[in-house]
């Protein structure tokens, strides 16, 4: 018998071994409760506290207009941003943070710098972006350098394409075949963040029994949808950074609302990659 | 049938078999109920969500695995992760054969992503990639976690004398 005989003989003898105590559902229908009120109330805080900001902000406008002195605000010292991280969803307080994005041709990490001014946010594997003005849905923004594509079925566990062309032109073209998605926009040409890009838009139903798997990125496998209720439209912009081919995409619902769309092109926008990283 | 209900039957037919595998990924009781309680309470506010799921089992057992491997959770666990097994001193082992008494303690030892990883692939019957999913890491970090704790408890084994019983997989 070999070790990994043994160590699947044993942890099956070790877990049987064990006589689970009884569960308090209630305890735990508590607790979710009680988790649920703590991110509602923390999404209404930070909004709270945005609309303050705004009207002190509409304050300093309206004196200017009418004579007022307005201070010249100084400009603060850059620093540098908070690490984003998954915290499973949870809230994502408004503010600048760095993400992994991947490694350049010479294994040198490149990072982006997003900016996320509201609060409706939550960190997920990518930040997910609740439409709370316009209706239900949800959307999202990435920046990865893909470590492989979505083949198969597409489904979370099925096959993953490794076999990744090294220029945005073809990998744009790459992105058209991902599983159970229709082209809305074939590959084309554009500007995105003063780069030259290729932009491609697609439809994807999701069919799977859970998640939906679009690309295996530094943060692990990158879903897009884990109800498969309504279609999800993405929208990929794939340009060089420093010799890798980076994605940087923008999903949402097809019905969510136009505020919500422009806000997900507002935080894509904002998205600085970080040179020397 | 409404969400409570829905969640409350969910717990109760699939808790033993959900503590089972908390309590080898966290490796104690406590902390077993511990990992169970957090995963479950945050499996609540998306029950709308993975009750509808047609795997939802499968779903909070990957969210006890990534619970596992958050760096907040494992300080509560009073864990001391160490790169170092103790040495592996058991009964005296008269056959070179392997006491399955010794291996549980040698993989209670080793760091939590590492543990996990052996947990997913061993118990769980997870492939790399994933493993690699559900601790949302590259499959490369997996493969190189794999290969240290497979590693670690190969020396245990072998300081043991007994490692010569364990042929190479």
């Amino acid at each position: 018998m070999n070790l990994d005989q043994h160590l699947r003989a044993e942890l099956g003898r070790e877990a049987d071994r064990q006589h689970a105590p009884a569960p308090d559902v209630e305890s735990l229908i508590r607790g979710g409760r009680a988790r649920r009120r703590r991110r509602t109330a923390a999404r209404v805080g930070v909004a709270a506290a945005v609309a303050v900001l705004v009207g002190l902000g509409a304050y300093g406008v309206a004196r200017i207009g009418s004579g007022g002195t307005a201070e010249p605000t100084t400009p603060s010292r850059a620093a540098t941003p908070k690490t984003y991280e998954d915290t499973g969803g949870g809230t994502l307080a408004p503010g600048t943070y760095r993400m992994l994005v991947g490694v350049d041709g010479t294994g040198a990490e490149i990072h982006a710098d997003v900016t996320f001014d509201d609060a409706s946010w939550g960190a997920d594997d990518y930040p997910v972006l609740y439409d709370t003005l316009g209706g239900a849905g949800s959307g999202g923004v990435a920046v990865y350098v893909p470590q492989g594509l979505s083949a198969g079925t597409g489904c979370l566990l099925s096959a993953l394409n490794t076999n990744l062309a090294d220029t945005p032109a073809l990998l744009g073209d790459q992105l058209t075949e991902l599983p159970q998605s229709t082209v809305l926009q074939s590959p084309g040409p554009v500007q995105m963040l003063g780069r030259p890009a290729v932009h491609v838009q697609l439809r994807i139903k999701n069919r799977c029994a859970d998640v939906y798997r679009v690309a295996q990125t530094p943060y692990g496998g990158h879903g897009i949808t884990y109800e498969p209720v309504r279609p999800v439209v993405i929208d990929f912009w794939v340009m060089d950074v420093r010799g890798a081919s980076v994605i940087v995409e923008t999903w949402h619902e097809v019905d969510v609302s136009s505020q919500m769309v422009d806000r997900l092109a507002r935080t894509r926008d904002s998205i600085t990659f970080v040179t020397g990283g | 049938m409404d969400t409570d209900e829905d969640f409350r039957e969910f717990v109760t037919v699939r808790w033993a078999s959900l503590y089972r595998l908390a309590y080898l990924l966290a490796a104690s009781p406590t902390g077993a109920e511990d990992l169970l309680q957090t995963a479950l309470e945050k499996a609540y506010v998306n029950w709308s969500r993975i009750g509808r799921m047609e795997h939802a089992e499968a779903y909070v057992r990957r969210m006890l695995a990534n619970a596992l491997v958050s760096s907040r959770r494992r300080a509560s666990f009073g864990e001391r992760p160490t790169d170092e097994l103790p040495e592996a001193i058991g009964d005296s082992v008269e056959e070179p054969v392997l006491d399955r008494r010794l291996m549980w303690p040698l993989v209670c030892a080793l760091p939590a992503r590492q543990r996990a990883v052996i947990v997913l692939r061993y118990y769980e019957d997870l492939t790399e990639a994933q493993i690699a999913d559900v601790l949302r890491c590259a499959p490369g970090t997996v493969k190189s976690q794999s290969s240290a704790a497979i590693g670690a408890l190969r020396r245990a084994l072998t300081a043991s004398g007994i490692g010569e019983a364990v042929s190479e997989s």
